[in-house]
């Protein structure tokens, strides 16, 4: 379990992020931590491009969260080996985060990662990249929905990967 | 009379502000709309240095941001070609004996391709284990180096390249011409930002010098609007810029750029770094005398050369002294991009920004290995 403090980093770092939108919109109320429920994903692989995909319980982390942007949230390893080589976290917005609107959009992408977020088009789809501590990074959003994709910087098809779970569907 | 004559002057002053906020709105609006589309495209860039002309051509397509192929011509002379999918790359040399633009270069062995963010670093300065030999194919057979000379495609199934020349990397302007032409619209909206102002092009405008535009004007009815960047004053000699360095000249104070537009999508960028034009205000500012027996394209040239020694010293860019043109077309066409089928796998890490960032060390040993061949007749 010495991977635990990295899945937890990337959680974190999302529910701040999402924390600090709510506090720029004094309009919207906030979700509080504890009230953040498990998002499940239906039809959803178990095998990402050979990599094995698992829930992880990460209500705890989230808990600890004030407040925050979204009403679900869901955080899944894909291991090769037992040894974790990328995390997906999909979250869902609350009905009051103007989703749409791309001002809102890089609010939330500016606050993950270490680097600014370079915009770039895969399929129909927008994809943000970024980089974290020895990590790539692509976002993306779906209806309500972020997915977040965090690879390790050693991992040999972080972008094969990013397409195929562009095809996840929330 | 004097009261109307003030009321006009403010008239044009205002509806001049207006105009340059919403044509920079627009063509912003159009570059975002582009960039989004699948196209094919001709990138050209000719340098003019005390040597003379430079000109490459980058020709290709592109799916998305992560699908693309391109062939790199130099003077006219097909180079390169390249085929990205995802993480992998293809690369072949059509002419072997200008590999020595695109190795590897030792000072940047800690960069390497691959990485969705583009930033994946080596494990450090000593080679990573490489199964295959010091660039090893796949096989254990040639190297990457040596498949390259004899003009076949090598396959790295995760080298794509990490990241475009973009603000925060160390890639400049001319090192990677395939990069160059992925990013012009980077570079653009870079350009706008270190522009006085956006003009839409208006050939009856007080500010328009006919004699002074190198660009074509739209046709008649063609539907094609023109966006032309300002450039701003040269800075004063006496302008430190909160240092104690003088601010030197930059690439932005000698660049013309149009941008055509047509049903909100871009179709072609034009730039030409213009230092002959500028030639008369560089003397007076910096009170030096340029002789007046030469061409101005040489005396530019070697104004050029005099600014860059500063820049560089400072630890800034040189400017690139071009000519630049960026075609689309195709826009959001169906276009697919397949990789080549005739390939040997191996890693490129010997090509600079190419190769998996584990690899970059071995790549720097085996582009020195390539560099100390003797390089084969043109053609043979």
């Amino acid at each position: 379990m010495g991977l635990r403090p990295r899945l937890l980093g990337a959680v974190l770092a999302a529910g701040l992020a999402l924390a600090g939108c709510a506090r720029s919109s004094a309009s919207v109320a906030p979700t509080p931590g504890k009230a953040v429920q498990a998002l499940d994903i239906p039809n959803l692989p178990t095998d990402l491009l050979g990599l094995h995909v698992a829930k992880e319980d990460v209500s705890a982390e989230v808990a600890k969260v004030p407040s925050a942007f979204i009403d679900a949230l869901s955080l899944y390893s894909l291991r090769h080996n037992d040894l974790v080589q990328a995390t997906l976290q999909v979250s869902r917005f609350n009905a009051g985060a103007d989703v749409k609107a791309e001002k809102f959009r890089q609010t939330v992408v500016n606050q993950i990662g270490s680097s600014a977020p370079r915009t770039v088009r895969l399929g129909a789809d927008t994809v943000y990249l970024t980089t974290g501590t020895k990590q790539s990074i692509g976002m993306w959003f779906k209806g309500r929905y972020l997915f977040v994709l965090a690879t390790r910087a050693d991992y040999d098809e972080p972008r094969t990967l990013l397409r195929k779970a562009l095809e996840i569907q929330p | 009379m004097l009261l109307s004559g003030l009321l006009v002057v403010a008239t044009f002053g205002l509806s001049g502000c207006n105009k340059a906020s919403d044509a920079e709105k627009q063509l912003r609006a159009a570059l975002h709309n582009t960039e989004k589309l699948s196209n094919t495209f001709l990138y050209q860039e000719t340098v003019h240095d005390t040597a003379g002309d430079h000109e490459t051509d980058v020709r290709g397509l592109v799916e998305d941001d992560f699908r693309y192929k391109a062939r790199v011509a130099e003077d006219g002379k097909p180079v390169l070609d390249e085929v990205v999918s995802d993480d992998a790359i293809a690369v072949r040399f059509l002419d072997p004996t200008r590999i020595g633009r695109f190795l590897r270069k030792p000072t940047k062995a800690d960069r390497g391709g691959s990485g969705v963010g583009g930033n994946g670093t080596a494990s450090g300065a000593t080679p990573a284990p490489n199964p295959g030999g010091v660039t090893g194919t796949a096989s254990g057979g040639p190297t990457a180096g040596e498949l390259l000379a004899t003009r076949r495609w090598v396959l790295d199934p995760a080298g794509a390249p990490a990241a475009f020349a973009s603000a925060g990397t160390d890639q400049a302007l001319g090192d990677d011409p395939i990069a160059d032409a992925r990013d012009v619209f980077a570079y653009v909206n870079q350009a706008i930002d270190a522009a006085d102002r956006v003009v839409e092009f208006n050939p009856e405008s007080l500010d328009y010098r006919k004699d002074e535009d190198p660009f074509p004007q739209p046709e008649p009815h063609s539907g094609v609007k023109r966006y032309d960047l300002v450039r701003p004053n040269l800075p004063k000699a006496s302008q430190t810029g909160g240092s104690t360095n003088q601010v030197t000249p930059d690439a932005r104070h000698f660049r013309k750029m149009s941008v055509y537009v047509k049903d909100k999508r871009v179709i072609q960028v034009r730039e030409t770094i213009d230092v002959q034009s500028r030639l008369k205000d560089l003397a007076d500012i910096y009170d030096t005398k340029f002789p007046t027996d030469r061409p101005k394209a040489e005396v530019a040239a070697i104004a050029v050369e005099a600014l860059n020694a500063i820049r560089t010293g400072q630890g800034q860019d040189p400017i690139r002294m071009r000519d630049m043109e960026l075609s689309l077309k195709d826009l959001g066409s169906a276009v697919k991009v397949d990789m080549p089928t005739d390939t040997t796998k191996g890693s490129l890490a010997l090509l600079e920004n190419r190769g998996r960032p584990a690899d970059a060390a071995n790549g720097v040993l085996e582009a020195a290995a390539v560099r100390a061949q003797p390089s084969p007749p043109p053609g043979g």
